[in-house]
């Protein structure tokens, strides 16, 4: 079975790792993190996984610009099994991330995926600021990766201005979620479902037949949390090993395919 | 499913039972537990449901119904809430009732400090009946942090702490705790999952000090065992985490009616 990972960050964090538990209660911890490329595939080949989208932890903690260019840096060591992904800000205050700028150099340098911190660093993740770029990104399928490390609200929001938006939930903490993310699945086609932190007991059983699998990705949040984890959860959950092919990386592999950059 | 080369049975020393207020999980009763215990490789668990924990006056109908009806394969511990101001009477009386296997307190939830003087009648007889004691701990606020945990293990040398979620957000504290103190036991409930955090809590207070627990039904076991599995740590120090170390805590403070219940102890003996 081919494991490809939605959702892992390289680099170190500004100071302890903040870990999810769920959208409202984070501790800090120390983490062990792969500062580059090479320290993850190292823990990608230990736990059996091929390829992984990844992101730039120096986005977050530092600023998206500078952390935007170290992602592709990076991914260019490994193109076979890197997918980069690019963090958005607003256009009217930050000019290279425009819509059609933004869009050009995502061709160039071979970004798939986007992600916003839109708390962060503030802004609103809405039409009035961020209407091109969203507009776009619905479009050409590019996939939107949000964290649930700022909540829930922006997500319905968002989504209820563009529907057909390729959202990826991701970093889902400990406690399960799916009282907010069951929601969001069942009314919007194009909304996947990152499982590096899905610790639901008969979580896989309870989503695919609610849901169906198409739409869970296997991902790992790493360093947040340890590869095995999500991958002996998937492994080991009663469901069909068709629907484990398709988690483990069948329903990642076609959505990147469906892009249209 | 089994994860290949995993062929032995587990013990959990963390769970619970029935629903809870701030998640959904589809099943959770004790038929329920056991049935997950077999898929998961679960041998024996040690469970605080919920309702004695988040509801008083507590029961403890559902722990005592699941140990009489899977004698040795569910075990018990009998959760104290403040408020109910448990004394040795009380536990006496517990104890004799039933076959439980330790004493859960959850300072946190109950905005109760671990050292607090109400939590003193109960340490005093875990530590008197050198009784294995399960604490919530975390490493934010006042209630169960490293501050906390110290007071205890200095007062009752007794008592076998097991430092549920080994004090996150404090764990290289919980780590030096059970390097420093023979008593005192890290849970890799939850916090086993951050990356690099088994081989730590293995390499600094050694492989003998980690057990396997898994807040069931909140947080699922198969991917605490994830965490086990792929760890970069030695196939024997896996084996004492997931099982070993389980029973000989067990085998230390257990009552002898519990030893009689329980086949999986007396076939270790």
């Amino acid at each position: 079975m081919l494991f490809f990972d939605a959702n892992a960050v390289i680099g170190r964090d500004l100071n302890r790792h903040i870990v999810m538990n769920h959208e409202h209660f984070t501790t800090h911890e120390y983490v062990e993190c792969a500062d580059n490329a090479e320290s993850l595939i190292d823990y990608m080949d230990a736990c059996g996984i091929e390829k992984a989208v990844v992101w730039c932890r120096s986005m977050y903690d530092l600023a998206p610009d500078v952390g935007n260019k170290q992602m592709v840096q990076e991914i260019k060591k490994r193109p076979d099994r890197l997918i980069g992904s690019w963090t958005i800000l607003p256009g009217i205050t930050d000019k290279e991330f425009e819509a059609e700028t933004f869009l050009k150099a995502m061709r160039k340098d071979g970004i798939k995926c986007v992600r916003a911190f839109p708390a962060q660093n503030r802004y609103l993740l809405n039409e009035v600021t961020m209407g091109d770029q969203l507009a776009a990104f619905e479009e050409l399928a590019i996939p939107l990766y949000l964290s649930i490390q700022e909540g829930f609200e922006y997500i319905f929001s968002v989504l209820k201005e563009f529907p057909k938006l390729t959202v990826v939930i991701s970093d889902t903490g400990c406690w399960s979620s799916s009282r907010y993310i069951y929601p969001l699945l069942h009314r919007y086609e194009n909304v996947y479902y990152e499982t590096g932190g899905f610790q639901e007991v008969f979580g896989y059983e309870q989503a695919c037949s609610t849901i169906g699998c198409e739409r869970l990705l296997f991902g790992t949040d790493f360093p947040t949390n340890s590869m095995g984890c999500a991958k002996a959860a998937l492994l080991m959950a009663n469901i069909s090993d068709d629907c484990k092919e398709q988690i483990a990386s069948g329903n990642l592999i076609r959505m990147i395919e469906g892009i249209r950059l | 499913m089994r994860l290949a080369g995993l062929d032995y049975q587990i013990i959990d020393l963390h769970m619970h039972m029935g629903s809870i207020y701030c998640m959904h999980y589809s099943l959770s009763s004790a038929d329920d537990m056991s049935g997950y215990m077999d898929r998961a490789g679960i041998a024996l668990s040690i469970s605080a449901p919920n309702e004695d924990l988040f509801t008083m006056p507590q029961t403890y109908s559902m722990v005592e119904d699941a140990m009489s009806r899977y004698p040795g394969k569910i075990l018990g511990y009998y959760s104290v809430n403040p408020l109910s101001h448990t004394n040795a009477e009380m536990l006496e009386e517990a104890f004799t009732r039933a076959p439980y296997a330790g004493i859960k307190v959850l300072p946190d939830y109950h905005a109760t400090a671990l050292d607090d003087a109400v939590f003193a009648p109960v340490m005093e007889y875990a530590d008197k009946n050198h009784m294995l004691v399960l604490s919530h701990t975390w490493g934010t606020g006042a209630f169960n942090s490293a501050k906390q945990v110290v007071s205890i293990l200095d007062r009752y040398p007794n008592i076998r702490l097991l430092m549920g979620h080994s004090i996150q957000g404090q764990v290289d504290e919980a780590i030096e705790l059970a390097k420093t103190y023979k008593n005192a036991y890290l849970d890799i409930c939850d916090t086993g999952r951050l990356n690099g955090v088994i081989e730590k809590m293995v390499k600094k207070a050694g492989p003998e000090k980690v057990t396997y627990g898994t807040d069931w039904p909140w947080l699922s076991p198969e991917y605490l065992v994830g965490a086990v599995f792929y760890a970069r740590i030695d196939e024997q120090a896996k084996r004492m985490i997931l099982r070993d170390n389980a029973l000989r805590i067990l085998k230390e403070t257990c009552s002898k009616k519990l030893f009689e219940t329980c086949s999986i102890l007396r076939s270790a003996d």
